[in-house]
């Protein structure tokens, strides 16, 4: 499978704190990838770092082979949606979509406005006007009208109701499933997107805690549970990624290098939920010192 | 680009327009019906080569009909600064709102986005500038046959190259401080305070200054003092001195032939004359008036062209 998105040491300092840092990521092509993090993990910096909004402190980034730095040809591969869909509110809609037109040469005209009228957004209105969720799809039509191979979003559900929520997610997936398009798209929750995606990026304090294949990393990641004792035994093998002592139990969720031999854990399946939130809940290891917990693996 | 730049500077072009409308109308008004006492009280012949007896009367007439037209006008001074801000001002929202990310996030990189638009931005402004310059150069055409265009301020400063220069100077600046603080209002604020202070200053203690003045002594002895400067020079001060130029006080002057113990101007003059007092004055002569414009603008012009190199490099370097 080809690469859609590349990163390679990849870095941003803003004055002495570095929002991003040491960030390998090799995100599939065709994939649906999610950005999971908690608010402030660089999430936004990231993606602002792949669509070239901001200039890497260390680094590079390269999406389908091309940088930032190729000027248009890069920016004409790319979609991209802020958190907050900047539009100019005081055009009308149809201005909106004549500045896609202008400014974007392989602009989908048609695609954009079928959108606009499923959605009953009328064409005339001012954009300042619209409500907040229509405003958001708005942006996401300009967005998808671009016609990019690769869909960067930030936070593209937090201004969305749920319904709105599960028509946004299916019409990723069509435009997934028609057009081979890669998406990346940041959330500060799982739970909406375990059905859509079929890549984890975890960022935390700066760093990646996890990059994988959901079914892999659902596969290789296990709670063991048994009477009270030591985790070291475990550690020595696997990556204990969250410890839980009781009186009398032991529970670990631990990532499973190979074989589990050892038959006095009882050994369970865990939800992509509580992965996640196990890599969050650990203090985020923010300098190679704490490196030596070594569970920033990729697993491609 | 062309049209997502013309799209959102629109409702300014037509308040500028509105603005520039308006004060054409007034203008054209005045300025007809000054133009037409000009030629039929006979001023026009008094500029000319030979001037009647009575043209003392007739210009004295003249000035005391339009002076206070002529001053109404001057306060006009701060429209380069309004046509600067107003057309930089969406420029600097844009920063403000953060739309600049959907701009930049389309096929079009940022250093095309932001030369297409300054190209725009400035091209507007001198448009704006340039109608209200030949508009008040033809308003003012009466006064500056009467005393020169160099002679008041006002001719210097409404008319030639500097005035496009001021418009150019204040919109680069309002788009410059509102690229690196991305914010509107104090944007403005500090565009107005900034030019004004620079505009101020050059004008008070730079533009005389330009090139050393020139001095002319004169005696009080003979016709030769009826000679001045030249017509159309820029009087900057008039004084007594000795002969050599060194100045001499009011006090030393009254002390010496107090007007109030002479029974007529001329008695007082020949005292003047016993004691070596002649009258200095200190000017820029009319031959100087398009040097100065040139310095002027190019004051302006420069500081503009440093700014619009901090504004790109701000905007493809240092923001996100």
């Amino acid at each position: 499978m080809s690469t859609a998105l590349e990163t390679t040491s990849l870095g941003k300092r803003y004055g002495r704190l570095w929002a991003l840092r040491d960030c390998f990521l090799q995100v599939p092509a065709g994939c649906v990838a999610a950005l999971v993090g908690p608010n402030g993990a660089g999430k936004t910096t990231l993606l602002h770092l792949a669509v070239g909004l901001s200039r890497p402190t260390t680094g590079h980034v390269t999406v389908f082979g091309r940088t930032p730095r190729d000027g248009t040809a890069f920016l004409s591969m790319v979609g991209f949606l802020a958190q907050d869909h900047p539009l100019y509110r005081t055009f009308t809609v149809a201005e909106m979509l004549e500045m896609g037109h202008k400014l974007n040469p392989r602009w989908d005209a048609s695609l954009a406005a079928s959108r606009l009228q499923a959605l009953t957004i009328p064409l005339e209105q001012k954009v300042g006007k619209l409500s907040g969720g229509q405003q958001s799809q708005v942006a996401l039509a300009l967005t998808l009208a671009k016609r990019p191979q690769i869909l960067l979003l930030d936070e593209p559900l937090a201004s969305l109701d749920p319904l709105a929520r599960r028509e946004f997610l299916q019409m990723l997936m069509t435009a997934v499933a028609e057009d081979g398009l890669t998406v990346l798209l940041s959330s500060h929750i799982i739970t909406d997107l375990e059905r859509v995606c079929d890549y984890l990026v975890i960022l935390s304090g700066g760093r990646v805690q996890l990059a994988g294949e959901i079914d892999e990393i659902s596969r290789r990641h296990k709670v063991l549970s048994g009477p009270r004792r030591d985790e070291e035994a475990v550690a020595a093998v696997h990556n204990v990624i969250e410890v839980n002592h009781t009186v009398r139990q032991t529970t670990l969720l631990v990532k499973v290098n190979g074989q589990l031999f050892d038959p006095s854990w009882d050994v369970h399946d865990v939800s992509l939920e509580d992965i996640v939130l196990a890599y969050l809940g650990q203090p985020p290891i923010n300098d190679l010192a704490a490196g030596t917990r070594n569970h920033v693996e990729a697993l491609v | 680009m062309i049209w997502l730049t013309w799209r959102q500077q629109r409702f300014e072009v037509l308040i500028g327009a509105a603005v520039l409308g308006l004060i054409a109308a007034a203008l054209i008004a005045t300025g007809l019906q000054m133009a037409a006492d000009y030629q039929q009280t006979g001023v026009a012949a008094c500029v000319g080569p030979h001037p009647s007896t009575n043209c003392f009367t007739i210009v004295d007439a003249f000035r005391n009909r339009f002076g206070g037209w002529e001053g109404t006008v001057g306060r006009l001074n701060f429209l380069p600064l309004v046509f600067g801000l107003l057309f930089g001002a969406p420029f600097v929202l844009e920063m403000e709102q953060g739309t600049y990310r959907l701009a930049w996030t389309q096929s079009i990189t940022r250093t095309q986005w932001v030369a297409i638009k300054l190209a725009v931005i400035l091209g507007l402004t001198l448009l704006a500038a340039g109608i209200f310059t030949l508009l008040m150069t033809w308003w003012r055409l009466p006064f500056d046959h009467l005393d020169g265009v160099f002679n008041s301020q006002d001719g210097f400063d409404f008319e030639g190259t500097a005035p496009l220069s001021y418009a150019v100077f204040a919109v680069t600046l309002g788009i410059a401080v509102g690229t690196l603080i991305r914010k509107t209002v104090p944007a403005v604020g500090i565009a107005v305070a900034g030019f004004l202070a620079l505009r101020l200053s050059i004008l008070n203690f730079l533009r005389p200054h330009y090139l050393p003045p020139a001095h002319m002594v004169s005696s009080f002895a003979g016709p030769a003092r009826l000679s001045g400067p030249g017509r159309g020079a820029w009087i900057l001060s008039s004084g007594w001195s000795d002969r050599l130029g060194h100045p001499i006080s009011d006090v030393t002057v009254i002390q010496l032939c107090n007007p109030a113990s002479f029974p007529s101007k001329i008695a007082v003059f020949s005292c003047f004359a016993a004691h070596h007092i002649y009258s200095d004055t200190v000017y820029q002569p009319a031959s100087r008036f398009w040097l100065f414009q040139g310095i002027e603008t190019g004051i302006f012009l420069g500081l503009s062209a440093l700014l619009l190199a901090v504004t790109v490099w701000w905007i493809r370097y240092r923001i996100t």
